[in-house]
Order: C-alpha cells, then sequence, then structure tokens
C-alpha cells in the first residue's frame, strides 16, 4: 500500500469519527430538547391557582358572598325592627283569640 | 494528490457533520416549540376547566348562602311568633300570681267551667284545676255557682280534686261516674291556636 492511500484511509478514518461525533453531538441535543419540551408539558398545569383570572374569580365570589351577608344583615335588622313595632298586636291577638282577653 | 484527496474528504465530513449538527438543532427547536404550544394550549384548557369549575361551586356557594339567609329570616320569623304566644301565655301567669288581676283570673277561671258544662252537658263535675284556681273557686264557690248558672241557663255545681293541675289555667273536669270528662288548659288552646292562627299572627307580626 502506498504512502499516499495510507494517508488518505487515515483521513477517512478521522473524519468518521468527526461525523460520530457529529451523530452523537446532535443526539443529545435532541435528548435535551425532549427533556426540556417534557418538563415544559409538566409544568403547564403548575400554580394554576395563582392565575389571575382564577384570583379574579374567588375575588368575585367572595364579594358576592359579602354582599348577600350584609344584605341579610339590613334584612334581620329591618325584620326584628318591624316584628318590635308589631308584637303587641300579635300578642293582643293571640289574647283575643285564645278567650283570655278580659 | 493525496492532500487535495484528503481536504476534499475533511470539507465534506464537515459538511456533514454541520448538517447533522443542522438537522437536530432544527429538530430540537421544533421539538421545544411545539412542546411550548401545546403546553400553553393545555393551560389555557385546564385554566378554561378550572373557571367553568369555579363557576359551578361559586353558584352552589351562593345558593347555599342564598338559603341559609332565608332560613335565618324565617327563624327570625318563627322566633317573634313563639315570642308572642310566649307572652300571652306569660300574661296569663301573671294574672294568676297578681293580687290585683284576682277578679280578672276568677273570670276566665269560670269560662273554662262553663266550657266544661256545656261541653259535657253535666250538671255536677268534679274539677281539678291549678292551685291559684282552686283557692278562687274554694273561697268564692257560692258566687261561681251562680254566674255559671247565669251563663248556662241551668242549674249546676261543682266540686274540687284535692290534686291541682299543673297548668296556669284551665281544667281538668269530670262527672262524679267519671263517665264524661272534659281537658282545656290555656297551654293546650295556645298550641292549638299557633297552628289555626298561624297566618294571621305572622302577617300581623310581619305584615306585607
Amino acid at each position: 500500500m502506498s504512502s499516499e492511500l495510507k494517508a488518505v484511509l487515515e483521513k477517512e478514518k478521522e473524519v468518521a469519527k468527526k461525523v460520530e461525533e457529529a451523530k452523537r453531538k446532535a443526539e443529545q441535543l435532541l435528548q435535551d430538547a425532549k427533556k426540556l419540551a417534557d418538563k415544559t408539558l409538566e409544568k403547564a398545569l403548575e400554580g394554576l391557582e395563582d392565575d389571575p383570572a382564577i384570583k379574579a374569580k374567588l375575588k368575585e365570589l367572595e364579594e358576592e358572598k359579602k354582599r348577600i351577608r350584609k344584605e341579610l344583615e339590613k334584612k334581620l335588622e329591618e325584620l326584628k325592627k318591624v316584628a318590635e313595632k308589631n308584637f303587641e298586636k300579635a300578642v293582643e291577638f293571640v289574647l283575643e283569640a285564645a278567650g283570655l282577653k278580659v | 494528490m493525496s492532500g487535495a484527496l484528503s481536504a476534499e474528504i475533511e470539507r465534506i465530513a464537515e459538511e456533514e457533520a454541520r448538517r447533522i449538527i443542522g438537522e437536530a438543532e432544527q429538530k430540537a427547536k421544533q421539538m421545544v416549540e411545539e412542546a411550548k404550544r401545546k403546553a400553553e394550549q393545555m393551560r389555557k384548557k385546564a385554566l378554561e376547566r378550572k373557571l367553568k369549575e369555579l363557576e359551578e361551586e361559586a353558584q352552589i356557594e351562593l345558593s347555599l348562602e342564598k338559603i341559609s339567609a332565608k332560613k335565618k329570616l324565617l327563624d327570625l320569623k318563627e322566633e317573634y311568633f313563639q315570642k308572642a304566644f310566649e307572652e300571652a301565655l306569660s300574661r296569663v301567669k301573671e294574672m294568676a300570681e297578681s293580687k290585683k288581676k284576682e277578679k280578672e283570673y276568677f273570670k276566665l277561671v269560670l269560662d273554662y267551667l262553663a266550657e266544661a258544662f256545656e261541653a259535657t252537658g253535666a250538671s255536677k263535675l268534679v274539677v281539678k284545676t291549678s292551685k291559684k284556681a282552686q283557692e278562687l273557686l274554694l273561697k268564692n264557690k257560692k258566687e261561681a255557682i251562680k254566674e255559671l248558672e247565669k251563663r248556662l241557663g241551668r242549674k249546676v255545681d261543682f266540686s274540687l280534686d284535692e290534686d291541682p293541675l299543673d297548668t296556669v289555667l284551665g281544667v281538668l273536669a269530670y262527672t262524679p261516674d267519671e263517665k264524661l270528662y272534659y281537658n282545656s288548659t290555656v297551654e293546650t288552646k295556645l298550641g292549638k291556636l299557633k297552628e289555626e292562627k298561624s297566618n294571621e299572627v305572622m302577617e300581623l307580626l310581619f305584615p306585607r
């Protein structure tokens, strides 16, 4: 074998290694990308409860509850006043209906 | 010759390596982009689902809150309704315990006695009644019989059962042969009225 051919074959081996190296790098690159993609998907649903839309909805619900409770308190107060005002009439009616009015 | 060939081989190999890396980079980029797009879609859908769930839960919670509020309003109405009856009974009790209102209480006792004679049609009854009514009837028997006869338009008589009846006002009256009896107390009357006149009392307390 001539030294020239030897040199060419040697070069071929050398470049084949380079191509293999490139393939390994490419493979690694793809594996890293896959890991990143999986992690991205995994994290997609994380912290959903901190989403502003969710927070806004929860706040809206709390406020509506507060409004209902406040409205109830107001109604209860009004109702108490009405009942106190009419209480004597009701007692008189009961006494009359039970034949207890003398 | 060999130098040129080696250089060519090197060039081709490097080109191939670049192509391999370039394609991998491109594919990796696409992979990550696709994952990001999917993640975004997933998050969007999950958010929509979560918001829908929250809305449904909110509707249930608000309904429960409204039901609870309604119940409190009804409880308050019921409280005053019961109080009106308790107050009526308390006034009768006060009457029974007050010397000043003795006459009024005695008149009510006679009302119950008259009812007993009317209901049984008897001319003589044994009367079991409250301790206070016992005292009054014993003390004023003649007056009581006179008043009863006036009201009933016939001759009547009664004797007293020694055991007092546990009531604020009322009688358990029975014929001496115990074949007929009449039982009525203010407590049972008020209890019955609670059912019969609930609408009227509520309307008086809380007019619409």
